[in-house]
């Protein structure tokens, strides 16, 4: 799930123009990457108004730092959501809605995999549900998961968004997925749901 | 030697289930990419039939978590308020906030960066019909900010002087208009706020006109210079026409205003009226003994200005 289409737009020309001062460039990487970052913002902070303006805060924050950006190989797309991403734990620190589950708290509670979710792969969810079920992943599960699933990105673009390697994103989007689904499994609504199906 | 041979077993062991792990990892990741490209789930888990049953359960919920966050939307006019506040920022601060490492010239590229940006919004928010609705919004409207960013670009596509002394008279009749809603709204400090904008552009629309204008024009009436600009008939009956409909306006609107604001909104008739007309007597044809100033009925003397009394 490569983030923005890269193949259709120069993304990379992009931001050489923006960094270059051109009004056009700087428009089209809005237009570009607004969508992305609005559901990324959307999904994790529940509340898609708020995520209006967290997104154009996104943007704004792009505009004073782009300067800083170096090809070191690595996506611009990374870098943008590592600015959403901060700008979201500043969301929540202002809130105090933050919460952390360590790894140890989660394995504890999970136990089994009822069949019935497993078996569905037409599953319907709610966003509450998902997003209730985020709490019982670590940071770093969630932060992936949300990167590969809301805002599209590859997994070479969530690694260098989260600062890990290909391979340890690939772990952490298998154990987040692992508990993702033993949670919702657990989960009254979605087990009510599949019993009435 | 058997405690160091089940070492190694152990060592082999653990690395074969790290490996089955990493290889269990690696198929998800292909499955997925796949899965999101529009290939069915069963196709792909075929593919690692060694790890089909735990394949598709996660496939399973990746697809319904990444199907739920396609489904979130946004405003058109969020989307539109983003690009502008984006906008605002590069032309309070400049590109990259004032630290500058390609050129010492990009403070020279910040109008124009602002007035693309403007552009692009007003493209935005003009194909989700946002514009049309701002049109009649007022200061203090959600709207308004598009309707002055539209007048704003549309000045500076402006060539000619002609074409500019138009557009500002047409853009004082707006803040006449603008003005009278603020009052029917009860709004009549705003109102009087607003007069200074509707001369502003009245100013700016004389002298485009190739009118001069003074500090004082009650000691120096502004007086047109040579025969340059726009033909100032035209500008003329345009500033009468529109000077008439604001007095009437306003005049019709006296007697709904509170007993207690009526005072206030006849200072901003009159404001209003005395900017409008010493533009319109500075455009008079200068052919001929021309009448002293309205509000001084003095005949003029030969070097063209009012003798002082």
């Amino acid at each position: 799930m490569p983030a923005g289409s890269d193949v259709q737009v120069d993304v990379d020309g992009l931001v050489r123009g923006a960094q270059a001062g051109d009004a056009a460039s700087f428009a089209a990487l809005y237009e570009h990457f607004f969508a992305q970052v609005h559901r990324y913002l959307s999904f994790k902070t529940g509340n898609p108004g708020e995520a209006e303006d967290l997104t154009a805060e996104v943007f704004v924050k792009m505009l004073e730092s782009i300067h800083t950006f170096k090809w070191k190989g690595y996506p611009f797309s990374s870098w943008l959501f590592r600015i959403a991403h901060n700008l979201m734990v500043d969301y929540f620190r202002a809130r105090d809605r933050r919460r952390h589950v360590p790894l140890d708290d989660v394995a504890d509670g999970i136990e089994g995999s009822p069949v019935d979710v497993d078996s569905r792969l037409d599953l319907q969810l709610t966003m509450a549900e998902v997003r209730d079920a985020m709490e019982g992943l670590t940071d770093l599960q969630s932060e992936v998961i949300s990167l590969r699933f809301a805002a599209g990105l590859s997994v070479a673009e969530t690694a260098r968004a989260v600062g890990k390697n290909d391979n340890a994103v690939k772990a952490l989007q298998h154990a987040g997925l692992k508990r993702l689904r033993c949670i919702l499994s657990e989960t009254p609504s979605v087990l009510a749901r599949l019993q009435r199906a | 030697m058997r405690d160091f041979v089940n070492y190694i077993g152990g060592v082999l062991t653990g690395g074969r289930a790290f490996r089955a792990g990493r290889e269990f990892e690696e198929a998800l990741s292909a499955c997925l990419e796949r899965v999101a490209m529009g290939e069915d789930p069963y196709t792909c888990a075929e593919r690692y039939p060694a790890f089909a049953g735990e394949l598709l359960p996660l496939l399973g919920v990746a697809r319904a978590t990444s199907r739920l966050t396609s489904e979130a939307t946004y405003s058109p006019a969020a989307k539109a308020r983003g690009l502008a506040r984006l906008s605002r920022a590069i032309a309070e601060n400049g590109v990259s906030a004032g630290r500058r490492p390609w050129s010492p010239g990009w403070r020279l590229m910040a109008r124009p960066v602002a007035i693309g940006f403007a552009v692009v919004v007003l493209a935005g928010v003009a194909a989700g019909g946002t514009t049309a609705a701002a049109a009649d919004s007022i200061p203090g409207d959600k709207l308004y900010w598009v309707k002055t960013t539209r007048e704003n670009v549309g000045l500076r596509f402006r060539r000619s002087d002609e074409d500019l002394a138009q557009a500002h008279a047409a853009l004082a009749n707006e803040r006449g208009r603008e003005m009278q809603q603020l009052i029917v709204r009860g709004r009549v400090r705003q109102a009087e706020q607003h007069v200074g904008r509707l001369l502003h552009h009245l100013s700016l629309s004389a002298g485009f006109a190739g009118v001069r204008m003074s500090q004082d024009p009650v000691e120096m009436p502004p007086g047109r210079v040579g025969d340059h600009g726009p033909d100032p008939a035209w500008l003329r009956s345009v500033l009468q026409r529109d000077e008439q409909l604001l007095k009437h306006r306003l005049t019709e609107l006296l007697p709904q205003v509170q007993p207690g604001q009526r005072q206030r909104v006849l200072v901003i008739m009159r404001e209003s009226d005395l900017g409008y007309r010493v533009i319109i007597e500075s455009l008079q044809p200068d052919d001929g003994p021309r009448p002293g100033p309205f509000w001084r009925p003095i005949p003029r003397g030969a070097e063209g200005f009012p003798r002082a009394q």
